[in-house]
């Protein structure tokens, strides 16, 4: 959990927003809000902080890494991946938090590496209306099925990608299910499986017995 | 008269009995020789990930413990437990730590007798399967006495475990150490030096040690290929960093090189629960924990060892009683991912034997 190799990072492409790191006040409007409380009594030292609500409280980034425009993906992943002082060959996983609130998704990616067990997690802000991301297959193969598996249940579109099928749903799956509004619908042909079975059931006279 | 030649397409499964579960293999054949699989997958999927939103954080437990991998259920629940205790800044106390290792390793130990004896079944050898099970039947035992389950534990807690041991647990699962590594030689003489499977397992199915990084596989699979990594060294949790074990490593890359990787892991296993019940201190098994513990804002990405590989658990929280966004990690997605790789070039009865090799479960790699 070394937070050098992010810093290392933004020295280089300045454009990458850091995520905020624990105990560093956030930047952020509204969490400044608490620290404008008024100060407490310096009488008392040892009184603990006043215990927060859980969804007042900063958020906490435990995790080295940050936000990298949609644009520079693949010249910044291709840096960490091979360029002497990231090397970072392993991509644990390529996953995706929806965001309705703010429209948009977060394409996440965790690299690593083995040798000098530093990892980096990358971001891609992308808004949901045009979720498109470039592929970073040609730098990562194991990325390969994980942006498959992100294609499937967000709908986004890896730009590059060899081959982007749908992997855990069937080919005829309406919607994308991990998106916060995801509504089940059944497919075409169950919808026609169902009425057929409905019809014959009927013309048997069941269900409407005098 | 030129002989007409074409490729064939070989559909192996859902309902294969080698395949471990509902795993489509599309294998393309010329003559005998693979010349590519594609693996079609999720016949399992439940969607864990989306359930996990509408569930609490406790509630989650049990899911985890079923949803995902169902032959290594521990695991599941520590790498939960783990990502939310570190994201709530939960404390968990000594006692419930040593516990959780021990459990833990026993959970390795019956997941790779799973693995040994279908492993032998695949490729012709149904002793190893019946004294295998023979085995995890004392493991089962031991877990049904501490946990009142049998394969669905829920047993661990956030902050903690669920109950404290039984009486004479501790003798019991020493009484178990010692018999297993008598046991183990057993395997050595039926397998290990066995010609029939040696000519099934060595130098079949390789990957090598570049590939399987850039492939993303990992546990006893990278490890047969060369890669000395194991999370429980590198990035110690519960009290992994305490204790003294080796991470077997081999250079070849083929299927009897994941066979004696997991083979000498059930040896450290045994050793680690040994120091483990040397160990074990006397106190608290759970720090307090609200049943609706809310988990501030924020993420985190928690990793642990599973039987089959780097299991990790991306977690996002909102503020609220319920995980805003969970991503898990499966170690067995990467690894059938990097079958593809291990299978071209091989014969068509090498496909059962380098399956069978890289350990997975259907349920961990649909969730």
């Amino acid at each position: 959990m070394s937070w050098a190799l992010a810093d290392k990072l933004k020295a280089r492409f300045p454009e990458i927003e850091l995520f905020p790191r624990p105990g560093q006040p956030s930047h952020a409007p509204e969490e400044q809000k608490p620290q404008e409380a008024p100060p407490a009594a310096p009488a008392t030292p040892a009184a603990p902080a006043p215990r927060r609500p859980a969804h007042e409280a900063p958020p906490s980034y435990l995790v080295p890494g940050g936000v990298v425009p949609r644009e520079k993906l693949l010249e910044i992943a291709r840096v960490v991946a091979t360029d002497a002082g990231f090397e970072l060959p392993y991509l644990s996983f390529v996953s995706a938090v929806d965001r309705p609130e703010a429209g948009e998704f977060e394409v996440v990616y965790h690299c690593y590496s083995h040798q000098s067990l530093e990892e980096l997690m990358l971001k891609v802000r992308i808004p949901r209306d045009t979720p498109t991301v470039p592929s970073v297959t040609s730098i990562w193969d194991g990325a390969n099925w994980h942006e498959r598996e992100a294609y499937d249940l967000f709908g986004i579109i890896f730009e590059g990608h060899p081959n982007l099928r749908r992997i855990m749903m069937t080919d005829d799956w309406i919607g994308h299910p991990l998106r916060k509004d995801y509504v089940y619908q059944d497919p075409t042909w169950l919808v026609e499986v169902a009425k057929r079975r409905k019809d014959e059931i009927e013309g048997l006279g069941l269900g409407e017995r005098a | 008269m030129a002989l007409r030649t074409e490729e064939l397409l070989l559909n192996m499964g859902p309902q294969h009995p080698s395949t471990h579960g509902v795993l489509r293999l599309v294998v393309t054949l010329d003559g005998e020789n693979v010349i590519d699989v594609q693996p079609d997958i999720g016949y399992l999927h439940s969607s864990v990930e989306r359930m996990m939103e509408y569930r609490t954080y406790l509630q989650n437990i049990a899911l985890v413990d079923r949803g995902m991998d169902y032959l290594s259920a521990m695991a599941n629940e520590e790498v939960w437990c783990l990502a939310t205790e570190r994201l709530a800044k939960v404390e968990v106390p000594e006692r419930a730590r040593y516990i959780r290792t021990i459990m833990l390793e026993l959970q390795r130990i019956s997941s790779h007798l799973i693995w040994l004896g279908t492993f032998g079944i695949d490729l012709g050898a149904v002793t190893a399967f019946l004294w295998a099970m023979r085995e995890r039947e004392r493991i089962m035992d031991l877990f049904e006495s501490a946990t009142g389950g049998r394969l669905h534990h829920v047993y661990f807690r956030i902050g903690g475990v669920y109950e404290d041991l039984p009486d004479g647990w501790t003798e019991r699962c020493a009484e178990f150490c010692e018999y297993f590594l008598e046991r183990l030689p057993e395997y050595d003489e039926l397998l290990t030096g066995n010609p029939i499977f040696l000519a099934r397992t060595q130098g079949i199915g390789i990957l090598s040690q570049d590939k399987a990084v850039a492939m993303g596989a990992s546990g006893p699979v990278a490890r047969a290929s060369g890669i000395a990594y194991d999370v429980r060294k590198a990035h110690p949790y519960e009290v992994y960093d305490r204790v003294q074990f080796d991470i077997p490593v081999r250079q070849e890359g083929d299927c009897f090189a994941r066979y004696l990787v997991r083979m000498e892991e059930m040896r450290q296993s045994v050793r680690i629960i040994r120091q483990c019940l040397e160990a074990l201190p006397a106190g608290e098994i759970r720090s307090k924990v609200a049943v609706t513990l809310k988990v501030p804002k924020g993420e985190v990405y928690a990793r642990t060892e599973s039987p089959r590989g780097d299991l990790g658990i991306y977690l996002v929280g909102d503020g609220s009683d319920r995980p805003y966004r969970v991503k898990i990690r499966a170690p067995a997605f990467s690894n059938l991912y990097a079958l593809t790789e291990m299978m071209r070039g091989w014969k068509v009865a090498d496909v059962i034997a380098i399956l069978g090799s890289i350990d997975i479960v259907l349920s961990d790699v649909d969730r």
